[in-house]
């Protein structure tokens, strides 16, 4: 952010949140966020010490992502309803001096990175963790119905709802333009695999470890609410469990950090719900298509940056290991 | 010049990288290792480029019965048959062919 931008968004914090800042804004620019930009701003809130963070578009976006303007009124929501999500402040629309959307809200403390939270190595914490993070979902999983949230998000017919999610990914696929035979096998595998579907819930979207805030032992904050949408409860329970959202630790199936079991018992204490572990084949399968989608559009937009990123065009490096792990899966390799 | 050069020229560049650069510069480990590894996977696919082109077609020719030249467009006719139909016995063929990406992204 240049000088003019820095000046007018200390006013407009100033004028509508009664949060100040020191000269020079402290204000930086906080790590991962490929698809979105967040910027951490420390200052004074009626006198106190407080930080919050800036959410705004990076220069180009995912085909599946939401609009800002979406995620706050759903985070609002979801404040509401008491599910731990940062407290959403301010919402400005496009026309403004950052020339996008952005919203600010209240930052939450604790840590994300998953490489770190699965290399704990005190296991006792970790299931602690775990546990809080199977009770946060199943949190999540019980909004069924919600007018507000369905203003915000139309909800699908439950017929459709799978048919809607993997022509979804077909015509994504289509659109970029190289020949991925293995995702083509997989969308046609689903398609001839494809479970009855549950009755919809709220699905985060992207609820791994990564984007769950952790203080010391409890879950502080879910993070980045782009890709939310109606939908069945194991997309979410599949994706946190998947091999690509492990980190490298295979084994502990939930997330990296530990195991199903007790990701699911913790689960099923709030939801009285419990899926079994065989049931998770189709949406490890869909986790995985869905990722090596992203990653091809992600490392697409470097293409279209002004400026090329070196962390964006790596992320294609990551596409045929995710294919690898499709093809374990589909063959009970895994 | 050939491709010795350039390997010698890569793992050059690797060596400062690891054993002076990320020494110097902690705060910037993350875009170092990227850097890392972005050198890795070009010496990879420099290295393996000829013979995995030929793999390819042999893995292509293999698995459509007649003479193939041209990679790309085997590759765009597997994808119209994936999405035209599953079929189980694809997997050995796609298996194959992820091999030999899995080569070039392979750690060093």
């Amino acid at each position: 952010m240049d000088g003019l931008q820095l000046q007018n968004l200390r006013n407009l914090l100033e004028k509508h949140l009664n949060f100040t800042t020191d000269l020079p804004m402290n204000i930086k620019k906080l790590s991962g966020g490929a698809i979105q930009e967040n910027w951490a701003i420390s200052g004074k809130l009626d006198q106190e010490d407080y930080e919050i963070v800036l959410r705004k578009n990076a220069a180009t976006v995912v085909d599946a992502s939401s609009g800002r303007q979406q995620e706050y009124e759903l985070l609002k929501r979801l404040y509401e309803l008491n599910i731990c999500v940062p407290q959403p402040l301010l919402f400005e629309k496009k026309d403004n001096f950052l020339n996008s959307e952005f919203f600010v809200m209240n930052k939450i403390s604790g840590v994300a990175e998953g490489h770190k939270l699965v290399r704990l190595n005190q296991p006792d914490l970790q299931c602690k963790i775990l546990q809080d993070i199977g009770h946060e979902l199943a949190a999540i999983h019980l909004i069924e119905s919600d007018p507000e949230i369905e203003r915000i998000i139309q909800k699908p017919p439950k017929e459709n709802y799978l048919n809607q999610l993997t022509e979804g990914l077909h015509e994504q696929l289509l659109k970029l333009r190289e020949p991925r035979p293995i995702l083509e096998f997989a969308l046609s595998w689903m398609k001839q695999e494809q479970p009855e579907t549950d009755d919809l819930v709220i699905v985060h979207g992207d609820y791994r470890t990564g984007n769950i805030m952790i203080d010391h032992d409890h879950v502080s904050g879910i993070l980045d609410w782009e890709f939310t949408h109606w939908g069945d409860r194991r997309e979410d329970i599949g994706w946190f469990t998947s091999k690509c959202w492990r980190f490298g630790k295979d084994a502990q199936v939930a997330g990296g950090i530990g195991s199903y079991k007790d990701f699911m018992q913790a689960y099923s204490q709030v939801s009285d719900i419990y899926i079994p572990e065989f049931e998770l084949k189709y949406w490890h399968v869909l986790s995985h298509v869905r990722w090596a989608i992203i990653a091809i559009q992600q490392a697409n937009r470097n293409l279209s940056n002004a400026r090329p990123s070196l962390e964006l065009a790596l992320t294609a490096f990551l596409v045929p290991q995710l294919e690898k792990n499709i093809l374990d899966i589909i063959g009970d390799k895994e | 010049m050939n491709q010795e050069r350039i390997i010698q020229l890569i793992e050059a560049g690797q060596s400062l990288l690891k054993h002076e650069l990320q020494l110097k510069h902690p705060e910037s480990k993350y875009s170092l290792l990227m850097l890392q590894r972005s050198f890795q996977i070009l010496k990879n696919y420099i290295e393996s480029q000829s013979v995995q082109e030929q793999k390819q077609l042999d893995i292509y020719q293999n698995y459509f019965h007649f003479p193939i030249t041209n990679a790309a467009q085997s590759a765009d006719q597997l994808c119209a048959e994936m999405r035209e139909n599953f079929d189980m016995q694809a997997l050995a063929v796609l298996e194959q062919l992820n091999q030999l990406e899995l080569e070039i992204i392979k750690a060093g």
